[in-house]
């Protein structure tokens, strides 16, 4: 669920893109990457078992 | 270059990443295979790396605020998910770069997925990088004329949102009500839970 809440904040992105509002595009735009990261730092390290 | 050029190059831009999500979404309903976590965080980034040029256009319905001020905020925007999508595919590929080790999915044209996605990034930032070098510089108040809606514009946004969309509705379809998703998905998780059918076979 956490991948398509990801999916769903892409394309509040891309509206709020269409009718651009810097504070709140450029917020989401931050959420989502930074989103996408945790969840790769997730999926990255659950198998592996890798201490950093 | 000029900014007809650079917006011009903005919607081949988008087009691209629509064209080979759509890719993806063929190989999934056609070939049966279903994406892992880190392919649809590959697509995240794709389309995170899109959303950049897709403001420079939506911008550029107002000729005044075309310009490298427009150009370099959607570009860079680009590189920056170009750069975590890059961090997503590399570690995919470290993951199967053994020799003898069994790729995820199947190859297509001799890569997997994973690589073409990794071309893919290094592609939009050295594309963004050159569009950045040769991008378009000249004085927004002589320019300013009103916005016109070009159909292609509009049609491209719209082919842009419904694919995002449609990502939203296949991440759903294989996490179900599951936080996560599967490590190795095999069958569509929410079909299951709702009782119809297995939901294997990629048939979507």
């Amino acid at each position: 669920m956490i991948a398509t809440a990801i999916f769903l904040l892409l394309f509040l992105l891309l509206i709020s893109v269409r009718y651009w509002r810097a504070r709140v595009s450029y917020s989401l735009f931050f959420i989502c990457l930074v989103s996408i990261l945790l969840l790769f730092w997730h999926h990255a390290t659950d198998k592996l078992n890798i201490n950093l | 270059m000029s900014s007809r050029i650079d917006i011009l190059l903005c919607h081949i831009f988008i087009l691209v990443i629509c064209a080979i999500l759509l890719g993806a979404f063929s190989i999934q309903f056609g070939m049966g295979e279903f994406p892992c976590p880190l392919c649809l965080l590959q697509r995240m980034c794709m389309i995170l790396s899109a959303i950049g040029p897709a403001y420079v256009i939506a911008r550029g319905r107002h000729r005044r605020h075309t310009g490298m001020t427009v150009l370099s905020t959607g570009l860079g925007l680009a590189i920056l998910a170009a750069v975590g999508g890059m961090a997503v595919a590399t570690r995919q590929d470290l993951l199967h770069i053994e020799p003898g080790t069994p790729g995820y999915g199947s190859p297509i044209f001799g890569l997997h997925l994973y690589t073409w996605a990794l071309l893919v990034f290094v592609c939009i930032i050295i594309a963004s990088g050159l569009m950045l070098v040769f991008g378009a510089e000249y004085p927004s108040s002589s320019q300013a004329t009103t916005s016109r809606k070009r159909w292609y514009t509009t049609l491209t946004l719209w082919l842009f949102g419904a694919i995002i969309l449609a990502n939203a509705i296949v991440a759903f379809m294989e996490s179900g009500f599951n936080l996560f998703l599967p490590d190795n998905p095999e069958h569509y998780e929410l079909l299951r839970q709702l009782g119809i059918g297995t939901g294997s076979g990629g048939s979507g």
